[in-house]
């Protein structure tokens, strides 16, 4: 693999050659820092640029373009990354050589034909495209409670305050929704191409100098960003929070929210996620699995998940509606476990999961992409110091991390239904 | 060992059958830095009324579902996840309509996963209080599901269409099915069912293919496997009749859930002598151009604000019929009903389309063999649906053309149709 980086002012190019894949993959990133009232016009922006522009009005007439191209895929992602908000405008690509055509050039000029020739006129977007995809945003922001587990998740970490950066969906919002108009998002769009820093990253087993020609003919990004676009937040210690409500599930969804507090670099690089692992991040074979499904049969999933940038840990599960107290006084065991019982076994098996993982990673062409950008924009080491690093942690760090850790936040969404 | 190539993407695939009758089927990549594995028998949900060795059973429903939850218990009390664990390994198992499957993806150790893997899938071991325990977790994995719309609209449509198939309950089965599971009903399942002829174990990734069945070989030759007395499975006899045309349910969803799902006997297209692959390649053509991306149809749907995003579709076929559903979340369910039923009256098909379907379908046959996952999973897929692994799927899309294609559409035209609309529920 081999990886060049080329600056060309107001974006910069990345290029991964790789024989890796029969796919060919590119990422046009736009990096700000986070304003909550502009998620929703952000999803609704980015949707639109990627649904149709003026050489192709309707979402049909670019889904025929794009299947002519051998079924090339274009979308967005909009992440929420601590105090960064992420959009990454996507292209997957067979390989040029596996096709009859030469398709490259038209290929890698369509998405910048969709962000820089958009359905607009008089400084509006089409009236028609925007509603269509207000609609389909307001069907993403009502969905979320299709899914008990998200919706609870979402739920709890209302309960960090209007202002935590943590505290809200990336999905967006009803009520900013409202506020929506044609002239609004094409206001928004100018600001993202004049604010937002830009990085196109490419991979795949093409000729990376008539790649970096073809996108310097088509990436005509003008402004040259200088300002600060810091990841990592800091959520204050505060005694916990207890939340209930109710909900229409069968299940009751409970959701514990951990604040991992004045962390270290090195302990959030790497402490914090082993000590994520050994609680509920892992195997089938962490604390809070033996105590809740293994040694107390009360659900199917528990899990932890750990939120590095936020600086925080986030524990979900759902249980019988009449066990909610039990499965919270042994999630709350399971926390103090970590602080004075963690076996060498358990501290071996989390480094080789997370080992392991690495190399997994290394096989996804997301993920390889993901690597450099967060080496290159954030504090991510490279692969060998990452994996020299994890095998040198220790339980005693862990101990230690242990005792900067205090429960935030125990929202229970109570379920209604025995079946 | 025999090697053959997949056409139009550079890949072999290995297959060799053990003497305890174990087919392994590989395809091996150096490109790749993990490997996949799974291991699979050829007994899912719906087997549960058979007979073996000249004594006819009767399953409870979701006993293929709770042996898979029990099968990584081992008789000196470890779990499989305790090996699997400190080898850093992710393991996992799955049961389906037809399949259960136990997977291991690793990217060291090679030996030792496969070995393991097929140590402790050979290695039964049931007792009372595992039972017991076990049905905790099942029924909170069932209620679980219960919360799930995604789940119920295949459920919901399956209750609909089916009479006698066994696909209309759940693959878990209900809460009150799994209270009368007993050790000794998945003892019989097991020995049923868990013989290496009624099994395959397939590899993809980076791995040698002569290494992985000598390793296989080694391992199976310390277990004895009797002469296997293939299960007879009970005859289903589906009738050409729906449980019910039209069907709601409330639930947690904020817009109607609807599915329109069509029952076509597949002796509609007997006189036009395609084999299950080409009817399922002709059907899957048809319906991504009436209803799919490019569809002039989810085009007027989504400018007129009837949908927000696609039109879903999903096909599966038993012996004796192909069940095709059209699905999508919508607030005015009566009009895009409408609309489907006018649709299906008035199906077509072009050659341009038709190009550009196999076009684009030879393109992701090339782009899946990035993904070891998917690459494994097309395997068994196949096996479970025709038989063998298709290497040659890429002459059966160049082989499919226009004269067929408006045969097998004419001939879609009978069918029965039945509606499952899930209803927001009112939030307390």
């Amino acid at each position: 693999m081999v990886y060049k980086c080329e600056k060309h002012g107001p974006y910069t190019l990345h290029m991964i050659k790789t024989n890796k894949f029969k796919l060919c993959h590119m990422e046009i990133i736009f990096r700000n820092n986070i304003v909550k009232e502009d998620i929703t016009k952000r999803n609704i922006l980015f949707d639109l640029l990627t649904e149709a522009n003026k050489d192709y009005p309707t979402k049909r007439s670019l889904s025929l373009r794009l299947e002519d191209l051998y079924n090339t895929s274009l979308y967005s992602v909009t992440s929420k990354v601590g105090g960064a908000v992420l959009t990454n405008v996507c292209l997957d690509f067979i390989n040029p050589k596996y096709t009859d055509k030469k398709i490259l050039d038209v290929t890698l000029k369509l998405p910048f034909d969709m962000l820089f020739n958009p359905l607009a006129e008089n400084d509006e977007f089409n009236g028609r495209l925007v509603e269509i995809a207000k609609k389909r945003s307001e069907a993403d922001i009502k969905s979320v409670k299709e899914s008990p587990k998200k919706y609870a998740l979402l739920e709890a970490i209302k309960t960090l305050g209007d202002n935590s950066l943590s505290s809200f969906s990336n999905v967006g919002s009803l009520k900013d929704l409202d506020n929506i108009t044609s002239n609004s998002l094409y206001k928004y769009y100018q600001e993202v191409l004049e604010n937002d820093y830009v990085d196109i990253y490419i991979i795949g087993d093409l000729n990376m100098e008539e790649v970096s020609k073809i996108i310097s003919k088509y990436a005509t990004f003008k402004i040259i960003k200088n300002h600060q676009v810091p990841y990592y937040i800091e959520n204050s210690k505060r005694k916990a929070v207890i939340k209930q409500d109710k909900f229409i599930y069968v299940q009751t969804n409970i959701v514990a929210i951990l604040n991992l507090n004045n962390l270290t670099s090195y302990e959030k690089k790497y402490v914090a996620n082993l000590y994520n692992l050994i609680l509920g991040g892992g195997s089938l074979e962490t604390k809070l699995y033996r105590r809740l499904r293994a040694e107390n049969s009360l659900c199917y999933n528990v899990n932890s998940m750990y939120q590095k940038y936020d600086g925080l840990i986030l524990i979900s599960t759902a249980v019988d509606v009449n066990a909610k107290d039990k499965a919270t006084k042994l999630i709350k065991q399971a926390i103090k476990d970590m602080t004075n019982n963690i076996t060498k076994e358990e501290l071996d098996q989390a480094k080789e999961l997370i080992i392991s993982a690495l190399h997994m990673n290394m096989d996804n062409i997301g993920k390889i992409v993901d690597n450099y950008f967060y080496h290159n924009t954030s504090d991510l080491d490279d692969f060998e110091t990452r994996i020299s690093t994890f095998k040198k942690v220790t339980t005693k760090e862990i101990y230690a991390l242990s005792k900067k850790i205090s429960i935030s936040t125990i929202y229970s969404l109570v379920g209604e239904e025995e079946l | 060992m025999k090697k053959t190539s997949i056409k139009k993407t550079g890949e072999y695939v290995y297959t060799e059958t053990l003497e305890n009758g174990l087919q392994i089927i590989m395809v091996p990549s150096d490109k790749v830095k993990n490997y996949y594995l799974t291991l699979n028998t050829k007994f899912g949900s719906i087997h549960t009324d058979f007979k073996y060795n000249g004594k006819n059973y009767k399953l409870p429903k979701g006993t293929a579902h709770f042996l898979e939850h029990l099968l990584f218990n081992m008789p000196d009390g470890t779990s499989a996840h305790d090996y699997f664990s400190k080898l850093g390994s992710s393991i996992n198992a799955y049961t389906s309509y037809d399949i259960t499957g136990y997977e291991v993806y690793s990217n060291n150790k090679f030996k030792e996963n496969l070995s393991y893997l097929l140590k402790y899938v050979y290695t039964p071991y049931f007792t009372k209080e595992l039972v017991a325990s076990e049905k905790g977790i099942i029924t909170e994995e069932i209620k679980m599901i219960g919360d799930n719309p995604a789940s119920e609209i295949v459920y919901g449509m399956f209750r609909n269409i089916f009479i006698k198939d066994e696909r209309q309950y759940l693959i878990s089965g209900t809460v009150q099915d799994i209270k009368k599971m007993t050790a000794d009903d998945l003892y019989l399942a097991y020995d049923a069912f868990y013989h290496p002829e009624n099994m395959f174990l397939i590899i993809t990734g980076n791995f040698k293919p002569e290494e992985a069945v000598a390793i296989a070989v080694d391992t199976l030759k310390d277990f004895e496997f009797p002469k296997y007395n293939k299960p007879i499975l009970k005859e289903v006899n589906e009738p050409y009749k729906i449980q019910n045309k039209y069907l709601e349910k409330e639930m947690n969803v904020d817009k109607e859930k609807v599915t329109i799902c069509l029952k076509i006997p597949k002796s509609n297209f007997k006189s036009l002598k395609l084999s299950d692959l080409e009817l399922r390649l002709y059907i899957n053509l048809i319906i991504r151009v009436n209803f799919g991306a490019t569809s002039l149809l989810k085009e007027e749907l989504l400018s007129g604000g009837i949908i927000t995003n696609s039109i879903s579709t999903f096909l599966t076929m038993t012996d004796e019929y192909i069940i095709q559903a059209i699905m999508t979340s919508t607030d005015y369910p009566d009009y895009f009903i409408k609309r489907i039923k006018e649709t299906l009256n008035t199906l077509i098909i072009s050659g341009d389309e038709l190009n550009r379907k196999v076009n684009s379908s030879v393109s992701n046959l090339i782009m899946g063999f990035d993904e070891i996952e998917i690459v494994n999973g097309d395997i068994g897929e196949d096996i479970i649906n025709y038989g063998k692994y298709i290497t040659d799927i890429y002459s059966y899309y160049k082989d499919l053309n226009l004269e067929t294609a408006e045969a097998v559409l004419q001939k879609m035209k009978k069918h029965l149709l039945a509606i499952t609309i899930l209803k927001p529920k009112e939030e307390q």
